[in-house]
């Protein structure tokens, strides 16, 4: 758990990270998203997903042993399913101000 | 005579539409298709409190009107009245989520603007109390202007207070049409949607995700694949294990039935066709639906829970591996039930090619069809004994009958992708529903459904089939002193004598190349159809005609011979409605004839390998 911990704290110091290097557990906020990198039809299927800039974002699964590069994460009060392409699109940005208290909570939740 | 008013459901994917058209129209259901698109329609008769009678039509879920599938246009030009086939209806019920507000109340924005007459369902609001979200309806209706009825469709609670909305709504002649709002922006309906959802939630106290926890465990990168694997490998067991009560009872009432037939007709032709032909093959057949409705039960449970998305996500690593999305898994694992409703379920999947991909394999599932062949097989080859933990020799066998339909599809995708269906894969994007405890009645409701069908099936393609076979097995009579057995000399011996001159290098004998061509109608055909020919082959010996199939196909095959027809089938082309839904699907005969023919050489290959591996082993 400390070394989650260690890891969340020196990422919450990088500005721009893309979603799937976001650590589990931890929200983070759409700073934009490269959708030129999308087709059209997954580009509109993440904006009606809520998926946009300013959006919170949390990563909660990654795919395990069978799973791949897939990434299970919150978005609002939805949970989206998406690949690594998806989410390499998708550029973060987490520290002060960017969670709100409802990333705080997570935070808690995530480390007890 | 004027068609009665028109109501359509309405709302995204996952907001408990299905759940609530159920409960309001019950076992009243219509099944049919949109004219030209492949898009079911699902339509129910109801009655409004004052007694008059409306037409509740149950519109494919979508996240809004710009379409990205057939089935998402479909429900764009139903209510801007542009659907071929369908009026314009006259009042919409917008099913909301109550605990994805924000989401789902942009749609709401966005059909609103249309301007018929609406009411909001807000639906599931016990499951946002479970997230401890409380929200006011009455706030919601004065800010969107319409309705709202906060509803939980699984437990039928607030239908009374929707009806009565609606009532108000519709008949009276003209539709009261309210003056279209300006179309707003998507950026700009995200955000009032936004500002409108915490105007309607009272209080938010957070509380334990039941979800979340279930997700911590069912997605877990490790634990998540293993549970994912005991569920199947307890659905086939399940198969199995819980069948055996009911088949027995059915198999009692079929010999019974053939007893009192035989005792009330007079010897001869009539007698031969009611008890080898209508009782005889159409029983045999019938004897499945425990189990064919075990493994629809299963099927159901997992998408009603919301489990079927977790397991695409588990699997989507695989599926990618194989240049397929994970959402293929889900038509995949429909196909396990049927490859008809799999294929019909690719629509799902926008990318062409990985819809083709899926489309072409799906026949590679083992559709529930099968499994009266392997049943029987099995029950007569495999003996009954345990391997140690509780684990069944038969059940074994037939989860690696399942596994090998499975790894040959994988592998013919892989190929798939890289010869005629070349592309770069569109993945994996999907919501994942909340997981709920699903509603008896709905899960009662489906398991019907398929009752109905199989024994529609069994009533109409495989009663006819069976009595064209038997037709075609018992003439002509061979003449007296002639060494020939009836079944040689008939017709249907000879045509199989000709098919047999391929089908024997491997392993095949006359009576399996006999029952592969009316199992082109539909797959349990083959089982009818050996019952029926190793009954005309008794003739009146009684004491052959009492014993089972499985023993008279012991008496008659060995173990490679088998084995080879297990393996057949796990490749074999497909019925002949699955090659119909292709043609229909893919818009031609291209692809349907590619897929026999593939599948076709796939069987030839792995039914010879193994009769010929069994029989160097000395089987």
């Amino acid at each position: 758990m400390s070394h989650n911990d260690n890891r969340s704290q020196r990422l919450t110091e990088i500005l721009d990270l893309h979603l799937h290097q976001l650590p589990l557990g931890q929200p983070a906020f759409i700073d934009h998203v490269d959708w030129d990198r999308l087709s059209p039809g997954e580009a509109q299927r993440l904006r009606e997903f809520g998926i946009d800039e300013g959006a919170t974002v949390e990563a909660l699964h990654r795919g395990g042993l069978l799973g791949g590069g897939a990434l299970a994460c919150r978005v609002g009060r939805m949970t989206v399913a998406m690949r690594h392409d998806h989410a390499d699109a998708i550029h973060v940005r987490t520290g002060p101000g960017s969670s709100h208290d409802r990333g705080h909570h997570q935070g808690i939740a995530t480390a007890s | 005579m004027t068609a009665n008013p028109l109501i359509a459901l309405v709302g995204n994917p996952n907001a408990g539409k299905s759940a609530l058209f159920n409960a309001l129209t019950g076992a009243r259901q219509k099944l049919g298709n949109y004219p030209g698109v492949t898009v079911e329609r699902k339509s129910g008769r109801l009655s409004l409190p004052d007694g008059r009678p409306v037409e509740l039509v149950d519109l494919p879920g979508t996240y809004s009107l710009t379409p990205t599938s057939p089935d998402e246009q479909v429900t764009r030009d139903v209510v801007i009245g542009r659907q071929q086939g369908e009026r314009l209806p006259d009042a919409l019920v917008l099913v909301v989520d109550a605990s994805n507000l924000e989401n789902h109340l942009r749609f709401v924005l966005e059909v609103l603007d249309l301007g018929l007459p609406t009411v909001v369902a807000l639906n599931m609001v016990d499951l946002a109390a479970r997230d401890g979200l409380e929200l006011s309806p009455e706030s919601l209706s004065a800010a969107l202007g319409v309705p709202v009825v906060s509803t939980v469709a699984v437990r039928k609670r607030g239908l009374d207070h929707l009806l009565s909305v609606l009532e108000t709504m519709v008949g009276g002649g003209a539709v009261p049409l309210r003056a279209p709002a300006p179309a707003m922006s998507f950026a700009e309906r995200r955000a009032k949607a936004q500002e409108l959802a915490r105007a309607a939630i009272v209080s938010e106290t957070p509380s334990r995700r039941l979800t979340q926890a279930v997700d911590r465990v069912a997605l877990h990168p490790i634990l998540g694949p293993l549970l994912l694997l005991a569920l199947l490998f307890l659905m086939f067991q399940g198969v199995y294990a819980w069948s055996e009560t009911p088949i027995a009872m059915i198999e009692g009432w079929a010999e019974a039935l053939g007893n009192m037939a035989t005792t009330m007709t007079p010897p001869g032709y009539f007698r031969s066709f009611l008890v080898d032909g209508v009782i005889n093959g159409v029983g045999s057949v019938i004897v499945f639906l425990p189990q064919i409705l075990i493994l629809f039960f299963f099927i159901l449970m997992l998408e009603a829970t919301g489990y079927m998305t977790r397991a695409a996500f588990l699997m989507d690593g695989l599926m990618a591996k194989v240049g397929l999305s994970g959402r293929a898994f889900i038509p995949l694992l429909s196909s396990f039930a049927c490859a008809v409703p799999g294929i019909m379920a690719t629509r799902s999947i926008s990318d062409p090619k990985d819809r083709l991909t899926t489309i072409l394999i799906a026949p590679l599932m083992t559709c529930s069809a099968r499994l009266p062949v392997y049943a029987v097989i099995i029950g007569a080859f495999i003996p009954a004994r345990s391997v140690g933990f509780g684990i069944g020799l038969q059940g074994l066998v037939l989860f690696g009958l399942y596994v090998g339909g499975i790894v040959g599809a994988m592998l013919a995708a892989l190929v798939l992708r890289r010869t005629v269906a070349k592309g770069r894969s569109a993945g994996l994007l999907m919501e994942m529903p909340k997981y709920q405890w699903p509603r008896w009645q709905d899960i009662v409701l489906g398991l019907w459904q398929r009752a109905v069908i199989f024994l529609k099936r069994a009533g109409t393609i495989i009663f006819v089939s069976t009595i064209i076979l038997w037709a075609l097995l018992s003439f002509p009579k061979p003449p007296q002193g002639s060494d020939l057995s009836p079944v040689d000399y008939s017709i249907a011996g000879r045509i199989a004598g000709g098919l047999n001159i391929i089908m024997e290098p491997v392993g095949f004998n006359r009576d399996i190349s006999l029952a592969l061509i009316p199992a082109m109608a539909a797959r349990e055909v083959a089982v009818s159809a050996l019952a029926t020919t190793y009954s005309i082959d008794a003739g009146d010996d009684e004491e052959a005609l009492e014993r089972s199939l499985g023993d008279r196909l012991k008496d008659n095959w060995s173990l490679p011979t088998a084995l080879a027809f297990l393996a057949w089938f796990v490749f074999a082309p497909q019925c002949i409605s699955t090659i119909a839904v292709t043609r229909r699907e893919t818009n031609g005969w291209k692809w349907p004839l590619f897929m026999i023919g593939y599948l076709f050489v796939l069987a030839y290959v792995a039914a010879g390998l193994t009769y010929w591996t069994a029989s160097a082993l000395g089987l």
